[in-house]
This record gives C-alpha cells, sequence and structure tokens, in this order.
C-alpha cells in the first residue's frame, strides 16, 4: 500500500485527528510505504557484496527489490541524501512504546478505514497500526567492524564509528544480516595482523555483551542469490533454516566439492587444466557454498550463471568460510617448472 | 562571515569519504574558499600482504575495491610479472583486457546513473521512495520528461551494468572479483561459445554506450554548462596508461604520459618522481617517500594532520588521474578541464574502450595457452603500472625468502582526494572544490557535484592506519522527526 504524505494528512487532518499526533510521528511513519525498513550499514568494506548484489536477476532485479519489495532506507552508496540529511535516515529517532501507544490510540478512534489495511487481511487493527508507525527494520552489515582504538578506523559519517552505529542499530533492529565473509567473519581485515582489530557481527555483538538472532550471508563477495533469496523466504514469513554456522542451509549446506561436476574428471597437475582441482590447491572440501549449481553472474531470471572460479580453471578459494583467507593461503600450489 | 560545511558521509561514491569546506562570500559570490578531503576508513592491506605466497597478491588485493576489483588484480599480476621476468602469452593478455574492460565499461555506467545523475535530476514525483527521498533538492534540477527518461536510463543503466559484468565472468570466472587472473596470464581460454556470447553483450553494450549514456551525459552538459567552467581543480594531468596492445608493454590502448597546466604536451612519466607526502595526514613515518621505500608509521595526534589519506605528488607537484586525464594524454578529449569536462571524458572513454573491445575479441587465436606458469625467485621485485576506472594504479611488490616482504598500493583516489602537501598545495578534489559557487548552504548539491565528478573510491586510497586515541567520537542526536 503507497499512501502519500497529502493523501494521509488529508485524511487524518479531516478527522480532527492530525492536530493531536506528533507531526514527526507521522512524516517519520509515511517515509516507510508499508514495505520492510532496511538499513544498510558498510563498515571495513570494499562494497563488492553491494556490487554483487546490483548483479542480481535470477530471482529478480535490484530495482524490483528496491522499489516494491523493501524500503532501503539507507545505503551510502545508493542513497540521494548525503551528510546529516542521509544519516538522519539511518538514525533518526525510531518511535518509542508511548508515542506508538498514543498513535494507536488515536487512529483506533477514527473507525475502520480500509486504506489502513496493511496487511490485507480484511481487518483494520492495531496490527496495521503498528506496521505504519513502528516498522522494525532488517540491520545489513556489509564489511567487518573494526573495534582497535574505539572503534576509530572506520566513520560511517559525522565522527560516528562503525562500532557505535552497529550498536545502536543492532539494538533495535527486528533482524539482523551479515553479508559477506567480512560481515560474517572478518574477513580479509581481519586476517592477520588484523590490524584493526576488525570482527565481524557475531563477534562484534559478543564484545558488545549482546545477544541477537544473526543471519550469516557469507562469500567475497556473497552471490546475489544468496541475498536475495534469503530476503524474499523472510518477507514471505518463511522461516530461513541456518547451519551451525547461521548461514542459510538453501545455499550452504553442502560442499562445493560434493556438488562440482569436475570431481569425477581428471585431476590437474598444472594451473591452467580443466578437471578437478584439488591436487592444486582447491579448497571446495571444506567450503560450504552452492557456487557449482547456482553458478555466477546470472543471464536472466531463472536462469543460473555463467560461470564460476573452479570452470574458471582457479582453484576455490574458500571464500564463504570462518578460516578464509588464513586458513585458505596460499590459494594455489604447483610446480616449480615453466611449461614453455 | 566564513562558515563551514561538512558533508560526512559524502554518499554516491565508493567508501568512507569526509569533506569540509569553507564557505564566504568574495566578490559577491557566495563560494568555497577552502576544502579539506579525509579519508575515513582503514583496512590495512599492506601489513596483511606481508609474508604471503606472492602468487596469493591479485586474489587478496581484489578484495581493496569490489567496484574496481579487476584493475587490483592486474596491477598484482602485472607487478608478479616483472618480478619474475614473465610475459604472458598474447590469449592471456587479450583475455585480462577483456575482463578489465568488462569492468571499466560497468563502473562508468555506475558512476554516471547510480552515482552522479541524482545530483541533476529531480526525482520527486517519479521516485517518491528511499533511497532516493529525503534529499537536497534544488531549482536547478532537471524536472519534467527529461527527468523521467533519465530515471528511465538509471533503471535500464542496472541493467546494463549487471550485462556488463556477466561479459567480463565469461572469461573472469565471476563479477566482482575475477577468478582467472593469475600471474602468468588468464587461466581461462578461448572458445568460439564464449566469443560469440561476449560479443553479443558487448553488442548491447555499446548501443546503450553510443544511443542512451552519451546522448544523457551530453544532455545534462548543456543543460547544466555552467559547470565546465566549475571544478578546474590543479590542472595537471597524468595517467599510466592500460590496455596493453602488444607483449611488449609499451603500446597501450590509453596511453601513459602526464600534461602540466596550462598546456596540451604530452610529457613522458618517470615512475621514480612519485612521491607521498605525508605533512597533513596522520603519519610519522618520512614524508616524501617513493613507493618502494614506502612506510606507514600512523600518528593521530599529529598537528595539522586531517586525513588518513597520504599526498601521492609527482615531481612534487599536484597531478589528478582519471578518465578526463587519460582522453587528454591520449589525444582523445579536445575540451577542458571541469565537472562537466569529466563526466563527459568518461562517457566517451567507455566508447573507446568498447569499440576495441571488439578488435581485441577478434585478436583471440582459437589454439594457444592463455596461462603460462612463472618461474619463482626468491628474491625479486616488481612495479605493476596500470589504470583503475577512477585512474592511475600502481603496485609496488618486493619479494623476499619467496614470500612478500613489502607491498605497497597507490590508488587513483589516493592522488585525487589527498589532502593538502609538504608544500601547502591541496590534493585534486580540494583545489577543485576552491572557487565552487554555493547558493545555499543548508543544499550544497554544487560541493557533491565536483567531487562525484571525481568518482571517489575511499577503499582504495588509505593504506593502513591507527587512529587517534585522544579524540571524543560522539554520536550525533538526530533531530526528531522532520
Amino acid at each position: 500500500m503507497h499512501l502519500n504524505r497529502r493523501e494521509f494528512l488529508r485524511m487524518i487532518g479531516a478527522t480532527g485527528v492530525a492536530m493531536a499526533l506528533p507531526l514527526s510521528l507521522i512524516e517519520k511513519a509515511l517515509a516507510g510505504n508499508g514495505d520492510p525498513r532496511v538499513i544498510w550499514l558498510q563498515g571495513l568494506s570494499c562494497t563488492g557484496c553491494s556490487v554483487s548484489l546490483l548483479n542480481s536477476v535470477n530471482l529478480t532485479t535490484v530495482d524490483d527489490l528496491l522499489i516494491n519489495k523493501i524500503n532501503m532506507e539507507y545505503h551510502s552508496t545508493l542513497i540521494a541524501a548525503a551528510g546529516d540529511l542521509a544519516l538522519n535516515n539511518a538514525l533518526g529517532q525510531h518511535p518509542s512504546a508511548d508515542e506508538i501507544a498514543a498513535f494507536n490510540s488515536q487512529l483506533l478512534k477514527t473507525g475502520p478505514n480500509l486504506d489502513f489495511d496493511l496487511n490485507k487481511d480484511g481487518v483494520v487493527n492495531l496490527i496495521d497500526y503498528n506496521i505504519l508507525a513502528a516498522q522494525g527494520y532488517i540491520l545489513v552489515v556489509e564489511g567487518a567492524i573494526p573495534t582497535g582504538a574505539n572503534g576509530n578506523y572506520c566513520s560511517v559519517g559525522n565522527r560516528l564509528t562503525m562500532l557505535k552505529a552497529f550498536d545502536l542499530l543492532s539494538n533495535k533492529a527486528n533482524m539482523i544480516i551479515a553479508l559477506g565473509t567480512c560481515a560474517c567473519y572478518s574477513g580479509i581485515p581481519g586476517a592477520k595482523p588484523n590490524p584493526t582489530a576488525a570482527k565481524g557481527v557475531s563477534d562484534t555483538l559478543s564484545y558488545l555483551g549482546r545477544t541477537r538472532k544473526v543471519i550469516n550471508i557469507p562469500g567475497c563477495p556473497a552471490h546475489p542469490d544468496w541475498f536475495v533469496g534469503t530476503v524474499v523466504k523472510v518477507l514471505a514469513g518463511q522461516t530461513v533454516s541456518l547451519d551451525s554456522q547461521k548461514r542459510p542451509n538453501d545455499y550452504f549446506n553442502k560442499t562445493v566439492h560434493s556438488q562440482c561436476p569436475f570431481r569425477e574428471r581428471e585431476e590437474v597437475e598444472r594451473l591452467g587444466g580443466l578437471g578437478c582441482l584439488k591436487e592444486i590447491g582447491c579448497k571446495g572440501p571444506r567450503t560450504r557454498a552452492n557456487c557449482p549449481v547456482l553458478k555466477w553472474n546470472s543471464p536472466g531470471k531463472g536462469t543460473n550463471g555463467v560461470n564460476w572460479c573452479v570452470q574458471s580453471r582457479m582453484p576455490c578459494q574458500g571464500c564463504t568460510e570462518p578460516g578464509f583467507p588464513d586458513a585458505m593461503t596460499p590459494f594455489y600450489g604447483e610446480g616449480e617448472e615453466d611449461d614453455d | 562571515m566564513a562558515t563551514t560545511v561538512t558533508i560526512d558521509p559524502v554518499t554516491r561514491i565508493e567508501g568512507h569519504l569526509r569533506i569540509e569546506v569553507t564557505i564566504e562570500t568574495v566578490k559577491g559570490r557566495q563560494q568555497v574558499i577552502g576544502a579539506k578531503s579525509s579519508g575515513t576508513m582503514f583496512r590495512g592491506f599492506e601489513r596483511i600482504l606481508l609474508n604471503h605466497d606472492p602468487f596469493d597478491a591479485p586474489h587478496f588485493t581484489q578484495r581493496i575495491c569490489g567496484v574496481c576489483p579487476t584493475s587490483h588484480g592486474m596491477a598484482s599480476c602485472m607487478a608478479i610479472e616483472k618480478a619474475y621476468k614473465k610475459v604472458p602469452p598474447n590469449n592471456g593478455r587479450i583475455l585480462r583486457n577483456l575482463v578489465l574492460g568488462a569492468d571499466f565499461i560497468q563502473s562508468h555506467i555506475l558512476h554516471f546513473y547510480h552515482l552522479a545523475a541524482l545530483d541533476y535530476i529531480n526525482t520527486k514525483g517519479i521516485l517518491d521512495m528511499a533511497p532516493w527521498t529525503s534529499r537536497y533538492l534544488t531549482d536547478d534540477m532537471v524536472k519534467g520528461t527529461t527527468a523521467k527518461t533519465l530515471v528511465d536510463h538509471y533503471v535500464q543503466a542496472l541493467e546494463i551494468r549487471r550485462k556488463a559484468h556477466q561479459m567480463g565472468a565469461i572469461f573472469g570466472g565471476k563479477l566482482p572479483c575475477s577468478s582467472s587472473f593469475a600471474p602468468g596470464g588468464c587461466t581461462e581460454v578461448y572458445s568460439q561459445q564464449k566469443r560469440t556470447d561476449f560479443m553479443n553483450l558487448l553488442s548491447e553494450i555499446r548501443r546503450f554506450i553510443n544511443n542512451v549514456y552519451i546522448p544523457d551525459v551530453e544532455a545534462v552538459a548543456g543543460i547544466f554548462d555552467p559547470y565546465f567552467d566549475i571544478g578546474y581543480g590543479c590542472g595537471n594531468l597524468l595517467a599510466y596508461g592500460v590496455f596493453e596492445l602488444d607483449s611488449t608493454g609499451n603500446k597501450k590502448l590509453l596511453r601513459q604520459g602526464r600534461i602540466e597546466k596550462g598546456s596540451t604536451n604530452v610529457l613522458t612519466l618517470d615512475q621514480t618522481k612519485i612521491s607521498e607526502d605525508v605533512k597533513h595526514s596522520w603519519y610519522s613515518s618520512p614524508t616524501a617517500l617513493h613507493p618502494s621505500a614506502g612506510q606507514t608509521t600512523p600518528d593521530a595526534a599529529r598537528s595539522g594532520a586531517y586525513s588518513w589519506i597520504k599526498s601521492p605528488r609527482y615531481n612534487r607537484k599536484v597531478y589528478e588521474v582519471g578518465p578526463l586525464a587519460r582522453m587528454w594524454v591520449s589525444g582523445d578529449y579536445q575540451g577542458g578541464i571541469s565537472v562537466m569536462d569529466r563526466l563527459a571524458a568518461r562517457a566517451y572513454e567507455a566508447k573507446i574502450i568498447a569499440d576495441a573491445m571488439i578488435l581485441w575479441l577478434g585478436q583471440l587465436a582459437s589454439s594457444g595457452a592463455s596461462y603460462s606458469s612463472p618461474v619463482k625467485a626468491s628474491s625479486a621485485s616488481g612495479i605493476g603500472l596500470t589504470e583503475a576506472p577512477r585512474g592511475a594504479l600502481g603496485h609496488w611488490m618486493s619479494i623476499s625468502s619467496s614470500v612478500i616482504s613489502r607491498y605497497q598500493v597507490v590508488t587513483p583516489t589516493a592522488w585525487n582526494a589527498s589532502p593538502m602537501d609538504d608544500l601547502g598545495q591541496n590534493g585534486p578534489i580540494e583545489q577543485a572544490l576552491i572557487g565552487t559557487p554555493v547558493k545555499d548552504i543548508t543544499k550544497p548539491v554544487e560541493v557533491l557535484r565536483v567531487i562525484h565528478s571525481f568518482d571517489p573510491c575511499l577503499a582504495c586510497s588509505v593504506h593502513m592506519l591507527r587512529p587517534d586515541k585522544e579524540k571524543v567520537y560522539t554520536v550525533i542526536q538526530t533531530p526528531s522527526g522532520l
């Protein structure tokens, strides 16, 4: 449902309710359009997971996601606003419990108005008002969170550290998605000697002494379908079943090797050959991801990708695992002879 | 009465950038009189890479940036190939150029439509939802049917840049972060089917560049004509060159060279004259070091410093890098130096690269290796000089006891977003901002237009650092509601 601002104000203005409600709360509520809010924070990040998301098409395109499915309130790479104006979108005060209660009680007095039936269940009730007024949000974290030196290795804006921003936003998020290996497990910024004391989302929550539910969608970068597929399930109210690393089983329950079309082929002894790459350092046997099946860079809706690492003759680097990169290097090894 | 306006975060860039401008009315014109550009994210790649197998470098360095990973992969491969004295087979060189070209095109299209264009379009009534609402809206922004058309193209451009990545993945394995780049060539190989698939995508992308991207840039440039006189910057331009056309490495599609302010003569480039000042950067290591001897000792309490980005300089002079610099050096651009010239040069460069890629596809040999293993040396050094979409990119690498003993990266945004150097010279973005008129200091969209013209990428620009333990970081309590 997409009530625009003028329509809503006219509607409540007609009932004389407008004056009694804090205008700020109405404005906040109207900032959303009923779609779940997403606040996307980038820490020690290369933006690769965002760029990868832009490649989404197999399940749906990123414009469909942004326009029709989610309300991307804050993503510093895409957002039109800049500076404080942008940061307000992420950190603007969310309604307090008292404000929500006052809002609900006032609106209930106006009687049923089916334009307010946001969840389309034929009834206008507190559920709809809560959706309108108190929309929770999904916090997506891309990049690792530096905890060294009070978090000052990364500012998200206006002297606010990533650590502090994550502290604030993780507290009230309905759901936290750690996107990419950096956000899940600290990834490359966390590789030794980890100059910034970078941590993934779950480790940062422990560091902050907090327990929150997290979905880990690793990868370096993460595959767009892993994110879009998970979000679509969440929006449909379905349960996302997670493995012991908090990764969706839909994509991470099997090893690369167990699904690899090259596993029965002859083993390659030098880089550049096509076949099983175990002998030259492929981490497929200890990496969980469905790359061999889903592949990368899909050409269109309902179609798997055009290529993937092992098919391009480079051993799997294990980029979806907590051990990436330290437990995966050297990424490949081969003989010393020059074969020219 | 001067006012300082801070934009932090600068959005619609890659990474974390803070810009402070001092604005004052001078001779009746409210304008920027001072600017400070500050990078605010640090990871420490140059330390992380130490002691790794050199063959791992291209895979690590591609993760410096997810918008231009292929450029780092190329620079790493080139540095290692120089160190191990390896020349990749022709097919390997061409395949890597094709993947890099695809990534360039993707990046340029992304930049104009998804990063820069919103500075020029009034999206009210067209995109009234996040992330496009709550934004600066100024009277000079394009409205009406032109705005609607540009927004339609914004959406179409999402598809085209996706296809550019799909195209690159045919030989790159996947994008972002190409798996097939290795010192010694490209692990992917030619096949007739792959070439056909690549060509089909390239044709569609070329049609977009010619019929949509370039006309849109020209339309915006026509409407915002004053921006040909805004954002001049330092006037010196530098390019390492990119897209090697043969195995010598001397012949490139976009050439190496320098242009000094006020001249059109193309001068040679001697990489030994590159140094990095740190007077206004938070480092206590020696200033004016060449990258091959680069050091990075953070000092967050350093007086007068305001950025974690160092100040790369050539012969102690400030140089701008990027598509404008490349196009000038190659003699392919006959315009000026300004905000609009940067946007235009980027579009024309996309066309030049896309057109050349057709020729490269034709040069692929149907048989013959695309990869050849280098012979490792226990002690060696090499330099990889290439270009990222945003400008000149260099990797300086030393190998000792068979592992990486030093690795320094000087990125294009380090050049462009650098702070004031030891001689008191502002960096290119800072210089470009000075003199920029600002109509309304609560909506400094002119400042954004200048910054975005450089297509900043901050993940690339900072080496490593350790922050100031004494700074007090406060949470800004945003005013409720409106």
